[in-house]
C-alpha cells in the first residue's frame, strides 16, 4: 500500500503542486494484484489479531474492518487497466477505426475518407466518451470486487448484505474519480456495520492528455495541421510526436511527468492519387 | 505540342477527382456510418452499418446528420470543431469553427499556476483544485503564462504550526495566516516544517526547487545554500540573488544549481532517469539543446533534412523531405508526407522587437505541384511565378518553343497502385510531345530539313527529357541510392538522315546523377516564393508562337476540348502515328515518305514521356532498412529496385527486401477478357491471331484493344519487327510492372495508303516481349497476327467529336465561335445553316491535317469560324479521301450542332455580409454569400481578401447561389468576388465589412446609496454579481446584483462590496467593476 500512496503523492495535490519524488514506481497491473493479495493478508492478519486478542470470546468486531479499502484497491486496478487500454486505443476500450503502424492499431479521432478535405472529429466530447467507456468496461469487475470482498468476509464468519450498486466515472485534472455507491452491511456476533461510499480516485493524467489531444484534433480539422513543437515548447510537460504514414498522421502525446502516452491518428487533407 | 493543355487537364482532373459528385443509383442514399467505418457516404442499405442512419435517395449534403458544426458542452467548456451533427451527443450548432462566446480562451488562475483555457474548463479545474473560479478573459496566452510568475505567494500558517506554501487567496480559503514571500521553513514563523536536502520539479516552472519536510516548495535549488537558514527564510527573487542567474545555457547540466531556464537551454528533470550526478537531491537542469550531426540546436528548434538536391525539379526518385525537431534534448524525426506530397520549409531567423534572432524553425507543408500544372490550362489567369513551388521551364528548339509551368519539387509516384500508376502515366504523358519537321527538296532534288531540324538533335532529346523529368518521377533519373534507370522515355520518328537522338547526353546524365548529393545549407525558404513573372506556356502558345506556326504554313498544334475519352484514345493516337505508319510499315513507306504535298514533306519526331522505372532486380533493397533518421516506406523501398518490396507493412518490423529471384522467365499468354475490336484465334504459347467477328480481316479506324498477361510481374513492349526488348520503343500499355497488360491501337485503311502509291499489304504482326522485375526477358517473341480488310473504301467518315459540344452555350458578347470537327480518317468538312447534301453546303472548313498525322487525339481536325448572333443550329458533313478531289465518301446525315447564347451576361447580385458585425469572440464565423444571374448554366464563383490575383473557389458554387463559410479575425475585410460561367464570361464585385470584437467589460456609470441599498448603473451590462471578500471570486458562486443597466444590493453598514459586471458577450473584468464601502 505504501508504494501506491507514494506514487499517488507524485501527482497534483490540492495545492496545485506536482510531486516528483518516487518517479518510476508507477503501479503496474501485476503490482496491483500483489497489493490485493497483500490487502487480503492484511485483512486476515487484522482479523487474526483481533481474533486472538479481543473480546471474551476472542471474536472480531466488524466495526474495525475496512471493506472500502478492499474494494478500492480492486476498483483501482480495474480502472487503471481501462485507462491503459484507452490511452493505447486513442480514447476507446476497443479501437473502432484504425491504421496499422509499427505493429499497433492507431485509432482515428479525426477522419475523412476523401482526399484534400479536412477531417471530421469522429469522437467529439472525448472526455465524456471515455467516461462512458470506462464505466462500461469496469462494470463486471466492480461486481467481482464486491463478490471477492463478500467472500473474504464470509470466510471469516461475517454475514454480508449488499444493496444495489450505482457508480459513475469522472475524468478530472490529474485523476479519475470513481463515484461508487453500494449499501454493504457486515454482521457478526458483536454487531453490525454499514458501508455506503466506495468511491476512489485514481491518479492519471488522462484528462490533461485529452485536452492536448483536443487541441491537436481541432487544429487538424480546421487547418489540416497542428504546430505541435510550439505547443510542446509552451507546455514542456508534454512531448508530442507525429509521423506521416500512409496518408495519415500518427500522433503520440506523452505526459513527461508520468510517461503516460495517448496514441491516436488523424486522416486530414490527405493528398491521395 | 498540341495536347499539352488537354493532358494537363487530365492530370488536374485526377487531382480534383475528390470533387466528383456521383449521381445516386437505385437503392442508394446517404449512409451516416458505413460498414467500413466511414461517415456520410453514398451506399446502399447493405453498405451501411447496422443501426446507422440511412436516407435512401438523399445526398449526404442534404442530410442533417451529415452537416458539419460545433459539438460542445458548455458546462465543461469543451468545444469540438467540425463535428457531424449525427456524431454529437450533446449540444450542436452549425458553426464548424466553434466561434462561440463560451469557446473564448482566457486565463484560469489556479493558485500559483495559470492555464489558458475556456471558462468552462476553468470551472472544472477550479472545482477539482478546490478553488474559486478565477478566469480572466482579457488576458492572452503570454500574459497568462507570465501571470503564473507574479502571483503573490507565501507561507500559509495553519493551526498547530502546520504550514502550506501557497497563494494569498488559497490561504484565506484554508483559513490560515498568510505571510507573503515567506517560506514555511522561515525561522520567523516557527512552523513545524523543516529544511531538507530534497528537491523537486514544479509544474509550470522551469527550475529545480528545494522542498521542505512538509512537502512545500522553497527556493531554487542551490547546493551551496542547502544548510543556509537564511536561504530557507523568504522567497528570493531578483537578479544576482539566485545561483546561476543569467547563465547563457539556463544552467543546463549544472550539478549544484537548479536555476533552469527553458528558453536558454535548461529545464528541470530527474537526474536518476538521465544518469546525471547531481550534488543534492534527484533533480537537475536537463540540457534541452540537441546536437545533430555535429551541429547544435536549441530546444524547440526544427530544421529540414533532404535526401539530395532539391528544387528546380531535381528532387530524386524515392526522396522525401524530413523535418527534425529538438525537443528537450532529444531529436525527433518527423517525416513529411511521403512521395513528396509535402515539402519541408525552413526559416533561420526571426525578428523580435527589431532584433534579428537566430532560431531555426521548419514546417512540412503541402506540395502544390498540381497547382503548377493547372496554371498551364490558362483558366486561372495567374502567372507561374505567383504560385509557390512553381517555375517556368523553357523548351527552345528552333520553332519548337514553349514555356511550361512545372513544379519546383516534382511529386513521387506510387507505382504499385493501379489507379495511382495510371495517374502517374497521365502526368508524365504531358511531356509526350511531337515536333513537326519540315523538309523541302533542294537543288539536287534531295529532301533537306528546313524547319525544326534540331528536333533530331541532342538538344531536343535533352530539353524534352528535362521537361519530362520535371513533372514527377518520369523519364530517366537517379534514385536515393544512386541507382540509375534508363527507361521512362523514348524518341522516335524523324526521317532519313534526320533521325532523332534516342539517348540522353553524357553531360545531362552526369548532371542528373550529381543530384543525389545534398547541397550543404540548402533549404526551402518561405522567402523563395516570389511573386510576379511573365506569361505561361499557354499565353505564349496562343500568342506570338502561334503566329510562328502559322508562318511556317503548318498546322497550328492547338488543343481541343473534352478529355473524357482521351484516356482510351491516347494510346491509340500515338500508336497510330508511330506504329501504323512510322514503324510497322516503315519499310514499305520509306523512302517515298508518308504524304507529299507539293514539294514539302512533313515528318514528326515523337518524344514519349513515361513514369520512371526502378532498376531491375533488388540488390539495393536492404539499403532502405535500419536508418532510424530516415525510416523506409513503400515509396522509398520500391524506388530502389523493381524487385523490392516492403514487408510487414504496418508492423514494427517493416523491411524492404527483394523478391526471391526464381530465375524463371516471364511467360506471356492471351488476356482474352480485354480483347475488343476483334476476336482472338489460334491461341498458343507463342501468340494468337486477331480477326474480325466474322473471321475475316479487321476494319480500319476501329479501336482495337490487345491484351496479354504475364506469369509474373513484368513490363512488356512490342514492335513490328523482331528486335531486342531494349530497343523496342512501344510500351504494351505502360512501362509498369504488372500482370495484365493492354494497349489500344487503331489501324489505317489500306486503300488509303495504296491510293497514295504505297504498297501496303493486309497481313502484319506485332511482336511482344516482357521483362520481369529481376531483368529476365521472356523467351522468343509472342506474336500477334492481324490482317486488315482490303478493297475500296466505301465507308463514310465518322465525326468523332465537335468542339464546342452540341447544345453548348457561348459567351454573351460572342459574335463568332471557333469550330473544330474531328474525324476518324482524313477528310474535308463543310457546315451550313441548312441540312443539305455535302456538295451543296456552302461553308468549307479548313482541314490542314496530313495523312497519317491527326493533330488531335480524337482524330483528324477540320476547323472553321461560326457566326453567332443568336442561338443557332449548324449542320456539318465531311467527305473522306480528299485526294480523290471530291469523289470520296461523304456523310449522308449531318451532325447537328446547336449553340445557345445567354439572355444577358453573368451578373453578380447581392454579396453578403456587409457593414459592421459586432461579436464577442476572437474569431467570427461568417457566411460569404454571393448571388448570380444571367450568363451560362454553370456559374463558378471565387473569392479573395487580397485582390483578384489569388482567387479561391467557393465551397458551394456551381449554380446561382454561392456560399463560403469562413472564420475571420476582427478587423476590416474586403472580399473580392469573381464569378465566371462556362463560356468564360465573368463578372467581379466585392463586399466590405468590419468585424468588431467587443472585449471591453461593462463600465459602472454611477453609484449611490439609499438607506441600506446600494444602487449602481452600468453601461451595456447583462448582469452584475458581487462578493464581500475580494475581487477574485468565482462568477457562479457570487451573489447577483440583478440584470440590465440598473442594479442594487441590500447592503450592510461598513461592509465592502466587490462587484463585477458581465456584458452580452461574456466580458467580465479580471479585477472588479467597482469596489465600494457602504457607509
Amino acid at each position: 500500500m505504501c508504494r501506491v500512496d507514494a506514487w499517488s503523492s507524485w501527482w497534483r495535490h490540492n495545492d496545485g503542486i506536482y510531486k516528483y519524488e518516487n518517479v518510476g514506481i508507477k503501479m503496474k497491473r501485476g503490482q496491483v494484484t500483489i497489493f490485493i493479495i497483500v490487502g487480503i493478508l492484511l485483512v486476515a492478519s487484522v482479523l487474526g489479531f483481533f481474533f486472538l486478542t479481543e473480546g471474551e470470546g476472542g471474536f472480531l468486531s466488524p466495526s474495525d474492518l475496512s471493506p472500502q479499502e478492499f474494494v478500492k484497491v480492486c476498483v483501482r486496478e480495474a480502472v487503471e487497466e481501462s485507462i491503459d487500454k484507452i490511452l493505447l486505443n486513442g480514447g476507446e476500450i476497443e479501437a473502432s477505426k484504425t491504421i496499422l503502424y509499427k505493429g499497433e492499431e492507431w485509432n482515428y479521432l479525426c477522419y475523412i475518407n476523401e482526399s484534400y478535405y479536412p477531417c471530421y472529429n469522429i469522437h467529439p466530447l472525448l472526455e465524456l466518451q471515455i467516461e462512458r467507456e470506462i464505466e462500461e468496461d469496469i462494470e463486471d469487475e466492480l461486481g467481482d470486487c464486491f463478490d471477492k470482498m463478500r467472500e473474504s468476509f464470509e470466510d471469516e464468519g461475517f454475514d454480508v448484505d449488499e444493496g444495489a450498486m450505482s457508480y459513475s466515472v469522472d475524468l478530472l485534472p490529474g485523476h479519475v474519480a470513481v463515484n461508487l455507491k453500494k449499501s454493504v452491511e457486515l454482521s457478526g456476533e458483536t454487531g453490525t456495520r454499514s458501508f455506503e461510499d466506495f468511491g476512489v480516485e485514481i491518479m492519471s493524467p488522462i484528462y490533461d492528455l485529452v485536452r492536448v489531444v483536443r487541441e491537436i484534433v481541432n487544429g487538424e480539422t480546421e487547418y489540416c495541421h497542428f504546430n505541435y513543437d510550439t505547443y510542446s515548447f509552451v507546455y514542456p510537460e508534454y512531448e508530442i510526436q507525429r509521423a506521416d504514414y500512409d496518408y495519415s498522421k500518427i500522433y503520440s502525446v506523452i505526459d513527461r511527468r508520468s510517461g503516460s502516452e495517448f496514441k491516436f491518428a488523424v486522416r486530414s487533407c490527405a493528398f491521395e492519387w | 505540342m498540341v495536347d499539352m493543355n488537354k493532358k494537363i487537364g487530365i492530370v488536374i482532373g485526377f487531382v480534383l477527382m475528390a470533387s466528383f459528385v456521383l449521381a445516386l443509383g437505385v437503392g442508394e442514399g446517404c449512409c451516416f456510418l458505413s460498414v467500413n467505418g466511414d461517415n456520410c457516404v453514398i451506399s446502399d442499405i447493405d453498405g451501411c452499418a447496422e443501426g446507422s442512419l440511412f436516407a435512401e435517395g438523399v445526398e449526404c449534403n442534404q442530410t442533417a446528420s451529415c452537416e458539419r458544426g460545433c459539438c460542445y458542452d458548455d458546462s465543461s467548456g469543451i468545444y469540438d470543431k467540425n463535428v457531424l451533427q449525427g456524431s454529437c451527443s450533446m449540444d450542436w450548432i452549425n458553426d464548424p469553427y466553434c466561434n462561440l462566446i463560451g469557446a473564448n480562451l482566457g486565463c484560469c488562475v489556479l493558485g500559483d499556476t495559470s492555464i489558458f483555457e475556456t471558462v468552462g474548463q476553468c470551472e472544472v479545474d477550479s472545482l477539482a483544485a478546490g478553488m474559486d473560479v478565477d478566469w480572466r478573459g482579457d488576458l492572452n496566452l503570454v500574459e497568462c503564462l507570465l501571470l503564473a510568475g507574479v502571483q503573490k505567494e507565501g507561507a500559509c500558517v495553519l493551526e498547530g504550526g502546520a504550514c502550506k506554501f501557497t497563494s494569498e487567496a488559497d490561504c484565506y480559503s484554508y483559513g490560515g495566516d498568510f505571510a507573503e514571500d515567506y517560506l514555511c521553513t522561515s525561522f520567523e514563523l516557527n512552523t513545524s516544517c523543516n529544511m531538507t536536502r530534497q528537491t523537486q520539479c514544479v509544474d509550470g516552472k522551469d527550475g529545480v526547487y528545494f522542498v521542505d519536510s512538509c512537502g512545500n516548495i522553497a527556493n531554487i535549488y542551490d547546493a551551496g545554500r542547502v544548510d543556509d537558514a537564511s536561504y530557507w527564510n523568504r522567497i528570493i527573487v531578483g537578479t544576482g540573488e539566485i545561483c546561476g542567474d543569467g547563465d547563457a545555457n539556463g544552467n543546463a547540466n549544472s550539478a549544484s544549481c537548479g536555476n533552469c531556464n527553458r528558453f536558454d537551454g535548461g529545464i528541470c528533470a530527474s537526474a536518476s532517469e538521465d544518469n546525471f550526478n547531481v550534488d543534492i537531491g534527484d533533480f537537475y537542469c536537463r540540457d534541452t539543446a540537441c546536437v545533430f550531426e555535429g551541429e547544435s540546436y536549441e530546444n524547440g528548434e526544427s530544421w529540414c533534412v533532404y535526401d539530395g538536391t532539391i528544387g528546380d525539379g531535381y528532387d530524386i526518385v524515392g526522396s522525401r523531405h524530413w523535418r527534425y525537431v529538438c525537443s528537450q534534448g532529444t531529436v525527433l524525426v518527423e517525416p513529411c508526407a511521403d512521395s513528396r506530397r509535402e515539402i519541408c520549409v525552413q526559416t533561420n531567423n526571426y525578428e523580435v522587437n527589431g532584433t534579428n534572432v537566430s532560431f531555426k524553425s521548419s514546417l512540412c507543408i503541402d506540395n502544390s505541384w498540381a497547382a503548377c500544372l493547372a496554371l498551364n490550362t490558362g483558366s486561372s489567369g495567374e502567372s507561374c511565378d505567383s504560385v509557390r513551388d512553381c517555375f517556368e521551364l523553357e523548351v527552345d528548339v528552333d520553332y519548337f518553343e514553349f514555356d511550361v509551368c512545372v513544379p519546383e519539387y516534382p511529386p513521387g509516384f506510387d507505382w504499385n497502385d493501379t489507379e495511382a500508376a495510371a495517374a502517374a502515366s497521365t502526368t508524365c504523358d504531358i511531356a509526350s510531345q511531337d515536333c513537326l519537321m519540315l523538309f523541302k527538296k533542294n537543288h539536287k532534288l534531295k529532301w533537306e530539313c528546313v524547319q525544326n531540324c534540331d528536333c533530331a538533335e541532342q538538344t531536343f532529346t535533352d530539353q524534352m527529357h528535362d521537361f519530362c523529368r520535371s513533372l514527377g518521377d518520369c523519364g530517366s533519373y537517379v534514385n536515393i541510392e544512386e541507382g540509375w534507370s534508363d527507361g521512362g522515355f523514348s524518341v522516335t520518328g524523324g526521317y532519313k538522315r534526320s533521325l532523332p537522338i534516342k539517348t540522353l547526353s553524357a553531360a545531362l546524365i552526369a548532371a542528373y546523377k550529381s543530384k543525389t548529393t545534398v547541397v550543404e545549407g540548402d533549404y526551402i525558404s518561405p522567402d523563395n516564393y516570389s511573386l510576379g513573372g511573365t506569361g505561361t506556356y499557354l499565353n505564349v502558345l496562343q500568342g506570338a508562337d502561334k503566329d510562328r506556326w502559322e508562318d511556317t504554313g503548318m498546322a497550328n498544334p492547338d488543343a481541343a476540348s473534352g478529355w473524357g475519352d482521351y484516356l482510351m484514345r491516347a494510346t491509340s493516337y500515338s500508336l497510330f502515328l508511330e506504329l501504323g505508319i512510322g514503324k510497322t510499315l516503315a519499310a514499305i513507306l520509306d523512302p517515298i515518305g508518308w504524304y507529299v504535298f507539293k514539294d514539302v514533306k512533313e515528318k514528326y519526331v515523337y518524344f514519349t514521356c513515361s513514369p520512371w522505372t526502378p532498376p531491375a532486380g533488388g540488390a539495393d533493397c536492404e539499403k532502405c532498412n535500419g536508418d532510424p533518421w530516415k525510416p523506409c516506406s513503400d515509396y522509398r523501398c520500391h524506388s530502389l529496385g523493381a524487385a523490392c518490396k516492403l514487408m510487414n507493412k504496418g508492423s514494427a518490423e517493416e523491411l524492404c527486401i527483394s523478391d526471391v529471384d526464381d530465375g524463371r522467365l516471364p511467360a506471356i499468354s492471351l488476356w482474352a477478357d480485354v480483347i475488343s475490336g476483334g476476336v482472338a484465334h489460334d491461341e498458343g504459347s507463342s501468340g494468337f491471331s486477331l480477326r474480325a467477328a466474322d473471321g475475316g480481316c479487321l476494319d480500319a479506324y476501329i479501336p482495337i484493344v490487345l491484351g496479354v498477361t504475364t506469369s509474373e510481374l513484368a513490363r512488356c513492349k512490342f514492335d513490328g519487327e523482331m528486335i531486342d526488348f531494349e530497343n523496342m520503343t512501344h510500351e504494351f500499355g505502360s512501362n509498369l510492372y504488372l500482370y495484365n497488360h493492354s494497349v489500344t491501337i487503331e489501324l489505317p485503311d489500306l486503300s488509303h495508303g495504296q491510293s497514295q502509291g504505297y504498297n501496303w499489304t493486309s497481313d502484319y504482326s506485332l511482336y511482344v516481349k516482357c521483362e520481369d522485375t529481376h531483368g529476365h526477358e521472356s523467351s522468343g517473341f509472342y506474336t500477334i497476327d492481324m490482317c486488315l480488310k482490303e478493297g475500296e473504301d466505301t465507308r463514310e467518315p465518322v465525326i468523332r467529336s465537335v468542339s464546342p459540344e452540341n447544345d453548348g452555350i457561348v459567351g454573351f458578347e460572342t459574335v463568332s465561335q471557333d469550330l473544330e470537327v474531328r474525324t476518324n480518317e482524313l477528310s474535308t468538312c463543310r457546315w451550313d445553316f441548312q441540312d443539305r447534301d455535302y456538295s451543296l453546303m456552302v461553308n468549307e472548313m479548313v482541314c490542314d491535317d496530313v495523312f497519317g498525322a491527326p493533330s488531335n487525339p480524337f482524330g483528324y481536325v477540320c476547323s472553321s469560324v461560326l457566326p453567332v448572333n443568336v442561338s443557332s443550329t449548324y449542320y456539318i458533313r465531311c467527305m473522306d479521301q480528299p485526294w480523290l478531289d471530291g469523289l470520296g465518301n461523304a456523310n449522308v446525315r449531318s451532325y447537328v450542332l446547336n449553340l445557345r447564347k445567354p439572355d444577358f451576361m453573368i451578373l453578380i447580385g447581392k454579396v453578403r455580409p456587409e457593414g459592421v458585425i459586432v461579436v464577442g469572440t476572437a474569431m467570427t464565423t461568417i457566411e460569404l454569400k454571393v448571388a448570380t444571374s444571367g450568363g451560362g448554366d454553370s456559374h463558378t464563383c471565387s473569392y479573395s481578401f487580397s485582390g483578384y490575383d489569388r482567387m479561391i473557389e467557393m465551397f458551394e458554387t456551381g449554380g446561382t447561389k454561392h456560399i463560403q463559410v469562413l472564420s475571420r479575425p476582427a478587423g476590416k475585410n474586403k472580399a473580392y468576388i469573381e464569378c465566371v460561367d462556362e463560356t468564360g464570361d465573368f463578372n467581379r464585385n466585392f463586399t466590405e465589412f468590419e468585424i468588431i470584437r467587443d472585449s471591453s467589460s461593462p463600465l459602472v456609470a454611477r453609484v449611490w446609496q439609499n438607506g441600506n441599498t446600494l444602487y449602481f448603473i452600468t453601461e451595456d451590462s447583462e448582469e452584475c454579481r458581487y462578493s464581500t471578500e475580494s475581487c477574485q471570486f468565482g462568477w457562479e458562486n457570487a451573489s447577483s446584483a440583478g440584470g440590465g443597466d440598473r442594479h442594487s444590493i441590500s447592503a450592510m453598514h461598513g461592509q465592502t462590496y466587490y462587484v463585477k459586471c458581465m456584458d452580452d458577450f461574456g466580458n467580465v473584468p479580471s479585477a472588479c467593476s467597482i469596489v465600494t464601502n457602504v457607509l
